[in-house]
């Protein structure tokens, strides 16, 4: 039997050594090229011809904007529009990028800590940053909500810090964990289906299925890790408790 | 011919059950994704805090080579902080129900 894990193994395309520093384009940033160049083109095509009454590329490339909006709306309300662009391009570049993965010999970087983990660092810094730009030195009373007694703060704070400093983690953990979890089941039932001979179609049964599954997953996750992003930075931004 | 004429005289009728329509079906949806991302949310905030602290106690343990002192008390904060989080998360879906409703 094949491993499992085989599939999620870097490779390195072009090795690059700068000092201590491993440089080297791999296979996980070939698929994040693929993922951007796809984006892209199909948004330029979608809407080459903008026109009053949309054609179904432009209606479908309109719709995905509407929907990223109509989140934002809900989460950060009218503050959230100037964040679109940037929810936007996380939100397709996540969703197409888990649904690129399922295509045989691609790579789903989603499902690596390291590539996930650095977004969600970058959503992380820039709560802080709006945090700060919008409250001021006020942000810093997250981790110290104002009432309390002062000789709560060395309860509070380390609480607060922690808290913080989970959400990045618990984003990355989500989306990294059901992406890898997908593709290993999806491994695991594919051997079987050349191994059990003439029953193989019960395991090829198995498997179409969890790939429907897979497909309204990769999208969820999508779902799931922008709006969670949106709320986080709601929370930055807003004053209340 | 009349029934062109019928039909652009009831016109903003028709436009206004169409959109009330519309809103329902749109509420229906956001309260469906709502309700998986709250499903997803809680358990993973309340976890990853306990995660976190023991991943940094660890760290610190082994700078300091304090054995399991820095990792026992940063799990203690992380659990707290994990219930800090669900509380807050349940605070604000209590918030979104009651403006739903």
């Amino acid at each position: 039997m094949e491993n499992p894990l085989e599939q999620f193994e870097i490779k390195k395309l072009f090795p690059w050594q700068v000092g201590n520093v491993d440089l080297s384009f791999t296979n996980s940033s070939l698929c994040m090229i693929v993922t951007v160049s796809v984006i892209v083109l199909s948004l330029l095509l979608a809407l080459r011809k903008s026109a009053i009454v949309p054609t179904k590329g432009q209606a479908f490339a309109e719709s995905i904007y509407d929907f990223i909006q109509g989140m934002i709306g809900e989460t950060l309300g009218h503050e959230g529009v100037k964040f679109v662009s940037f929810i936007f391009t996380l939100f397709t570049f996540i969703a197409v990028g888990n649904m690129l993965g399922l295509l045989p010999y691609s790579f789903t970087f989603t499902s690596h800590i390291a590539a996930v983990g650095t977004l969600s660092l970058f959503c992380l810094l820039l709560n802080i940053y709006f945090g700060i730009k919008h409250r001021g030195l006020g942000y810093f009373r997250t981790f110290f909500p104002e009432g309390l007694p002062i000789f709560m703060a060395p309860l509070i704070v380390p609480v607060e810090t922690l808290s913080l400093l989970a959400k990045p983690f618990s984003l990355t953990i989500r989306l990294a964990v059901n992406m890898s979890v997908g593709h290993i089941m999806l491994e695991v039932l594919g051997t079987f289906i050349m191994a059990m001979g003439l029953f193989g179609f019960i395991p090829l049964v198995a498997d179409m299925c969890i790939i429907m599954f897979e497909l309204f997953v990769t999208l969820l996750q999508a779902y799931i890790y922008t709006t969670l992003s949106c709320v986080y930075l709601s929370q930055a931004i807003s004053d209340e408790e | 011919m009349r029934e062109s004429g019928k039909d652009i005289t009831d016109i903003d009728a028709r436009i206004a059950q169409l959109k009330q329509k519309q809103a329902i079906s749109k509420h229906q949806k956001s309260q469906t994704a709502k309700f998986w991302e709250n499903a997803v949310r809680v358990a993973a905030e309340f976890v990853a805090p306990i995660f976190v602290g023991i991943s940094i106690g660890y760290l610190l343990d082994k700078c300091f080579d304090t054995r399991i002192f820095f990792m026992l008390i940063l799990a203690i904060f992380g659990l707290a902080a994990g219930m800090l989080n669900v509380y807050r998360a349940a605070k604000q879906m209590e918030k979104d129900i009651h403006r739903s409703e």
